[in-house]
């Protein structure tokens, strides 16, 4: 009974957060970064915004995403991960949602970005 | 998570036990490596929160067979549950060429790591790839420089301490391991641990 209240709640939460024109807050951060940002070789240069998403914003582009979660070649037993092109959005087994991307800062292209 | 991400003494899960390997300036360099597990796990005794802390990889530390990098700084980034800094220095103390890169494992309360997906519960860790040069630097199995054979015996390293559940990296030559993407730079080690049920 308690689960079932506090997922009516979150649930209303979420549906609360979207305002009547489709908006809602982002959370999360960015990181201006460069190529092997997890191990970067002395003086690369940072030439891309790194964004990591999360909760509902993360969720709303999990579930908006068209693509069949990957459930196999993942991070760790029980996540789902939709990737489409450098796009990758993750559910992890807490629950928890997590989209990643990055931008680059000289043409605007998109790049992968994030790990496990 | 809950209060598993508290950060310890490092030899406070193991007292008497980890000082046995513990990297020691004044000591030689003979060390007798820990059992895969507490003893109270290999016992089957119910293993308490203490147990599961986390503790901080002891950086950098003299002859101690590896070396930290990666961010945040001051090994912030590289806290983990008890078996696997153990297995860390356990491998690492059985090392007799150069010493290896260890990079993140966990944040010292747990939790989200960015970028990372995982490494929220201190049972995962990066691990640099060797280098021919012996330098202490980013490697990539892709790019020159690399040491396939070096970095093939350190894997076998850590399979023999029979605490790994899981290593993924991209070189297709190397045994052991399984390929996931973005593991080129790094191989990840997914430590077994009685304080992960999975």
């Amino acid at each position: 009974m308690h689960k079932a209240m506090t997922f009516l709640a979150l649930m209303s939460c979420s549906t609360m957060a979207i305002a009547q024109d489709g908006y809602s807050k982002l959370a999360g951060d960015m990181t201006i970064t460069s190529k092997d940002y997890s191990d970067p070789p002395a003086g690369q240069t940072k030439d891309r915004v790194g964004f990591v998403l999360v909760g509902s914003s993360a969720k709303r582009m999990y579930d908006a995403m068209r693509v069949k979660p990957e459930t196999k070649k993942v991070c760790e037993e029980g996540m789902r991960t939709k990737t489409a092109g450098p796009l990758d959005c993750t559910r992890s087994r807490d629950g928890s949602y997590t989209c990643m991307f990055a931008i680059m800062l000289t043409n605007g292209q998109s790049k992968p970005f994030g790990m496990c | 998570m809950g209060d598993m991400g508290r950060p310890q003494d490092f030899r406070a899960p193991y007292p008497g036990l980890l000082e046995k390997w513990m990297p020691d300036p004044d000591a030689v360099p003979a060390v007798t490596p820990p059992s895969s597990v507490s003893p109270e796990a290999a016992a089957g005794i119910p293993l308490t929160n203490d147990q599961c802390g986390f503790v901080q990889l002891p950086q950098n530390p003299s002859g101690g067979g590896y070396y930290t990098y990666g961010t945040p700084a001051h090994g912030a980034g590289q806290y983990g549950l008890p078996d696997t800094i153990g297995l860390i220095g356990r491998v690492a103390a059985q090392r007799t060429t150069q010493p290896f890169g260890v990079g993140n494992i966990s944040l010292a309360q747990g939790g989200r790591f960015k970028p990372h997906k995982t490494h929220r519960d201190g049972a995962g860790v990066d691990i640099r790839p060797m280098r021919s040069d012996g330098a202490q630097a980013p490697s990539d199995w892709r790019t020159p420089g690399y040491d396939r054979a070096a970095t093939q015996r350190l894997i076998d390293a850590f399979r023999a301490t029979g605490m790994v559940r899981d290593i993924w990296f991209n070189d297709p030559a190397v045994k052991g391991v399984r390929p996931l993407k973005g593991h080129d730079n790094h191989f990840h080690v997914d430590v077994r641990s009685p304080c992960i049920k999975r």
